[in-house]
């Protein structure tokens, strides 16, 4: 058992990965906040235009890529558990399926961008389509990001070193996909829901 | 406290899922809706979405269980987004 397994079987507080991430991530979650706010407004002060831009959104797409970093999000949930009971090799594979989540919502996302620009949409075409771009575009970054550090992840498994330091950097990796995951959950239904 | 036996992430992972499909299921309803009904779908799928966000927080994130600082640092995100998000929704509806 590892010594983060005993600290959390006795109940004592446990925060996953370390301090750092969690500076970060709240950080990066209140930017995010900020966009949030700022959609709200300029939506509230052309709401025709808003609305007749989202109606063109393909929500299907929308739908699907919630669900699959909803699942993703579950795979590294158990691939942490199973680290910690010491499946390294188990703990790779479920983080696999969870990388493979997010190329899907990846592929999904670029399909969905190029159906938009098929149809003469762009960044600049109206305020709806700016921040869509905008905002959609710089969580597919942390998309990006995300799946590199999946893939550090797993490099990090595959060695055979055991120990805490291992199970702090899958906490990490675990800990930023799981934000992404929060990121995407506020803005499909505020962008593409939200009449 | 066995985290490796225990299906709770499983139930949750079905709730959050059940949970979109419902959010999904409504923005489409507005479609038919008229008047401030289509207000308070919209304010019930941002309401939903935080929840999740939640469940998110404390269940896979493992909040629940992280020290008390950080654990309030995210709920209290997840209060001032929504609010923020509701408040401006709801001025602009009114006014």
């Amino acid at each position: 058992m590892t010594d983060i397994t005993a600290t959390m079987a006795r109940c004592e507080p446990h925060m996953p990965g370390e301090p750092g991430i969690w500076i970060f991530i709240m950080g990066d979650m209140l930017v995010f906040a900020l966009f949030f706010s700022v959609f709200a407004f300029y939506r509230g002060e052309q709401p025709a235009l808003f609305s007749a831009s989202q109606a063109t959104l393909n929500t299907g797409l929308g739908l699907t890529n919630t669900l699959l970093l909803l699942t993703s999000s579950w795979f590294v949930v158990e691939a942490v558990k199973a680290v910690r009971r010491g499946s390294g090799k188990l703990s790779c594979r479920l983080f696999f399926l969870a990388f493979l989540c997010g190329l899907a919502f990846s592929g999904i996302k670029l399909v969905e961008y190029n159906e938009k620009i098929a149809a003469g949409i762009t960044l600049t075409s109206n305020d709806f389509f700016m921040f869509y771009y905008i905002f959609t575009g710089l969580h597919f970054v942390h998309v990006i990001i995300g799946l590199v550090m999946l893939v550090f992840v797993m490099l990090t498994l595959a060695r055979p070193a055991t120990g805490e330091q291992k199970v702090r950097f899958v906490e990490v990796g675990a800990s930023y996909w799981h934000m992404v995951d929060v990121l995407w959950i506020v803005l499909f239904p505020l962008i593409y829901l939200v009449k | 406290m066995k985290f490796s036996e225990s299906p709770k992430e499983l139930i949750v992972w079905l709730s959050l899922f059940a949970l979109t499909i419902l959010s999904w299921w409504l923005g489409e309803a507005q479609g038919g809706i008229t008047g401030h009904d289509v207000e308070m779908v919209t304010t019930a799928i941002m309401l939903l979405g935080f929840f999740k966000v939640r469940l998110v927080g404390m269940y896979f994130m493992e909040l629940r269980v992280a020290p008390a600082p950080l654990r309030l640092a995210f709920d209290a995100w997840v209060v001032i987004a929504c609010a923020a998000i509701l408040l401006v929704y709801w001025q602009v509806q009114l006014t």
